[in-house]
């Protein structure tokens, strides 16, 4: 009986509805599915909380990011051992030196780290890191 | 016989015996001397074209010219040590070679030279060392030509005009002989032994001179007054002790009315064989001293060394009364029983004997003077006695000086030090170093006078006679008495190629090899007084075993360096990232113990979990803290253990992915 109701009720709306606010009622329905994919979805950039970094593989052709909270005397290294859990990826590293992540193992390209855009010469695990850092490693 | 033809047939024997007596009294003894090549450096010769220097091989090269090549020549030089004084008289001088290859042995116009210095250096290897401008040669030379014919000793002609001329201008304390090579000669080869073959065929010198004369010595006699002078005069008197070499020629007197002061003088008188002089015009009761000289070619004898006499007359009333003229000083004589171990100076009379000084005489002193006589012990000895004073006040001599007097003061070298508690202090043979171990050694330094250590000797051998060592090891260090002292060897699978124990390793000398009992001691040395090494110790020695081989070498080091509680924490070898834990084994030569079928490992990794896993062990703590991680790894010479702290963070949190940005 409700649902007869309810269904009565919007082809009541519907029938009587003008022009106008049909074209109004999709347009902000278009604007709200933006907004939904500027913030989350491909077209939008994530969102790092306040006590979080950010850290960027870049393969060269592509590209994974990883976002987390960060503690105290956290190294690059941390950051990317719980990133390799959270992406289900290993590596190998020695003396804190980056040799391979997946498949990518460095020959001609090395794997060097960047922290805010500037590269790091020292061993990961000895380079902490805080809040609202991005680091990326790079193939190159 | 009638007594003239007896007086005929003696007084030629008197006169020709006298005669001689006096020839000897007055000429200065020749003296004779052979001395040899002593060292290595001290005979050498070099190639004269391209200067090279051989000073160590068992040969000497003097000539050796090989037709036709002209540019294989060799000079040869002869250092030998001897003294003599400048301005002797060379009688005689030659060399002598142990010639001992006669397959060449035209020797023709070989030049002779000394070089002209009184000192000069021993050869070094630095090229033309013998030809070098520094040793510049004397203008006399001898030409030697002979034909050897046969081995043995060969001697060179004359060499008195070479050295001659070196001793006219030189004291000489050494002398180089240097061969000179003339090119356009026959010679062909001479070559004899060096002191390098055997100090018995070392090339030797001999040499006989006359040193030359110094002025004479002299004693001043007592004055004579005779009982029935008229005159106020006396006869001063002296004697000769020694002519110095050469013939007195003049005397003389000189006086004055002062101790020390001698205004007057007798003048020049030729001596004719008797010492004395007549003083007249003397005023009664004035006291007069005087002392006697005497003249030779050489000089004056020296007034300061000789003692003074003095002399007064008294004029009694109604005439000239004479005293016997008495001594108006005396001298004291010092002796010391050993040079160097002692000072004395006195309170009167300037002796002031010091280190280098056996025996000293006093200025002359006034007879009645009290004199007091201080030794002082030089470091390692002590002062023990004095011999002839009137008393002693602590060390103090008193001498109470009426006559000439002689006080000997002795000295005592100080009792060699020793060792005490002399024991071993343990030894390390876990986690040294790779393959190593260390065993150390302690003792106290003692020595009853106190004396300072300046050298220990560490011996170490396989038995108690101590031969053959494997360690003997001498090093300077000052230690105070009392004090202790230790030492450490390291023990290793080959000590003559491991870097610590070689030439320039901190354990150069002191490394001995596995599989071994050994037997150890040491001696320690004072560097004053008695410098003799001590008893060694311990007495009898004991022992210490080095095991079969090197125990395992136990350490390693988390991976991650800061680990975080529920991560997996692998340990690897310590002070790098490699996967492989590389702890060393040396059963059955040296390998990863890992690899080892005898060796086991036992971890404790501190959180309840063990492993006897050999290798990289990998455990997961739960939770932050501090963790202590224990690895004993056991092999069949023994167990090594290596407990290390680790310290677990926080866990990691969780991240997430995110679209690439």
């Amino acid at each position: 009986m409700a649902l007869l109701f309810l269904t009565g009720m919007r082809f009541h709306l519907f029938k009587n509805m003008s022009k106008l606010y049909l074209t109004i009622l999709i347009i902000a329905i278009l604007v709200g599915m933006g907004l939904i994919f500027y913030f989350f979805g491909p077209l939008g950039k994530p969102k790092i909380g306040p006590n979080e970094a950010a850290l960027i593989i870049n393969y060269g052709e592509t590209k994974r990011a990883f976002v987390g909270e960060v503690i105290e005397e956290m190294t690059i290294s941390d950051a990317l051992l719980v990133s390799a859990k959270a992406g289900n990826f290993d590596f190998d590293a020695e003396q804190g030196i980056l040799k391979r992540i997946g498949q990518f193992e460095q020959n001609e390209k090395k794997w060097n780290a960047y922290l805010n855009g500037t590269k790091t010469g020292d061993s990961l695990d000895k380079i902490f890191i805080k809040a609202k850092d991005k680091i990326e490693l790079k193939f190159e | 016989m009638s007594k003239l033809k007896i007086l005929l047939i003696i007084f030629p024997i008197v006169l020709i015996s006298v005669l001689g007596f006096l020839f000897s009294f007055f000429v200065q003894e020749a003296r004779a001397a052979t001395v040899s090549v002593v060292s290595s450096n001290d005979d050498a010769y070099q190639d004269g074209y391209m200067g090279t220097m051989y000073l160590n091989t068992p040969e000497i090269r003097m000539i050796y010219y090989l037709t036709p090549d002209p540019d294989i020549d060799y000079e040869a030089g002869f250092r030998w040590v001897i003294s003599i004084p400048k301005g002797s008289t060379i009688n005689t001088a030659y060399a002598r070679f142990y010639v001992y290859d006669v397959a060449y042995d035209n020797i023709t116009s070989s030049r002779l030279k000394f070089q002209k210095t009184g000192n000069p250096p021993s050869f070094t290897s630095a090229n033309n060392n013998i030809t070098t401008s520094g040793r510049t040669k004397t203008t006399s030379y001898t030409t030697w030509s002979a034909n050897p014919g046969t081995t043995g000793w060969l001697s060179t002609p004359s060499l008195v005009a070479s050295l001659q001329e070196v001793v006219n201008s030189y004291d000489v304390t050494a002398l180089v002989l240097l061969t000179t090579w003339s090119a356009n000669s026959n010679s062909l080869e001479l070559r004899v032994r060096s002191w390098d073959y055997s100090p018995t065929y070392a090339p030797q010198l001999v040499v006989d001179y006359t040193p030359p004369p110094v002025s004479p010595t002299v004693t001043t006699d007592t004055a004579t007054v005779s009982l029935s002078a008229t005159t106020n005069q006396a006869t001063l008197k002296g004697t000769i002790t020694a002519t110095g070499g050469a013939s007195v020629d003049l005397i003389r007197f000189v006086w004055g009315t002062s101790v020390g002061s001698y205004a007057s003088s007798s003048g020049d008188i030729s001596y004719t064989g008797t010492f004395q002089y007549v003083l007249t015009g003397m005023t009664p009761g004035t006291t007069y001293y005087y002392k006697a000289q005497a003249h030779n070619s050489a000089g004056w004898s020296d007034l300061a060394s000789t003692n003074e006499r003095r002399v007064v007359i008294y004029q009694a009333s109604g005439g000239k009364k004479p005293f016997t003229a008495t001594t108006a000083t005396t001298t004291l004589t010092l002796n010391k029983n050993i040079a160097a171990a002692g000072t004395v100076i006195s309170s009167t009379g300037g002796i002031n004997c010091g280190l280098a000084c056996l025996t000293q005489t006093s200025t002359p002193i006034a007879s009645g003077t009290s004199v007091v006589l201080t030794p002082t012990a030089a470091p390692g000895y002590t002062f023990s006695s004095w011999a002839g004073c009137n008393s002693v006040t602590g060390n103090n001599c008193n001498v109470t000086m009426n006559v000439n007097k002689t006080v000997t003061a002795t000295f005592s070298l100080n009792s060699r030090p020793y060792v005490s508690s002399a024991a071993l202090s343990g030894s390390a043979l876990c986690n040294v170093f790779p393959g190593g171990g260390q065993v150390g050694f302690g003792w106290v330094y003692n020595d009853d006078e106190g004396d300072s250590q300046s050298d220990y000797r560490l011996q170490i051998s396989t038995n108690t006679t101590f031969s053959p060592l494997f360690v003997n090891y001498t090093i300077s260090k000052v230690v105070a008495s009392g004090q202790p002292e230790s030492s450490a060897i390291l023990v290793v699978p080959d000590p003559s190629s491991y870097s610590r124990c070689i030439s320039g390793g901190d354990f150069e000398g002191r490394c001995v090899p596995y599989n071994n009992t050994y037997f150890w001691r040491v001696s320690v040395k004072a560097g004053t007084g008695n410098l003799n090494w001590s008893d060694p110790k311990p007495d009898p020695p004991t022992s210490f075993d080095a095991p079969s081989h090197a125990y395992p070498w136990t350490m390693f080091a988390p991976s991650p360096s800061k680990p975080a509680a529920n991560q997996e924490v692998k340990f690897i070898q310590d002070g790098s990232d490699f996967i492989t834990d590389l702890s060393l084994c040396y059963s059955g030569g040296e390998g990863l113990c890992q690899n080892k079928i005898s060796t086991t490992y036992s971890w404790n990794f501190g959180n309840g979990n063990t492993s006897p896993y050999k290798g990289n062990a990998t455990t997961t703590y739960s939770a932050a803290g501090n963790y202590n991680v224990t690895l004993t790894i056991t092999d069949d010479v023994g167990s090594c253990t290596k407990t290390k702290a680790v310290t677990i963070g926080p866990s990691l949190p969780n991240w997430y992915e995110v679209p690439p940005f």
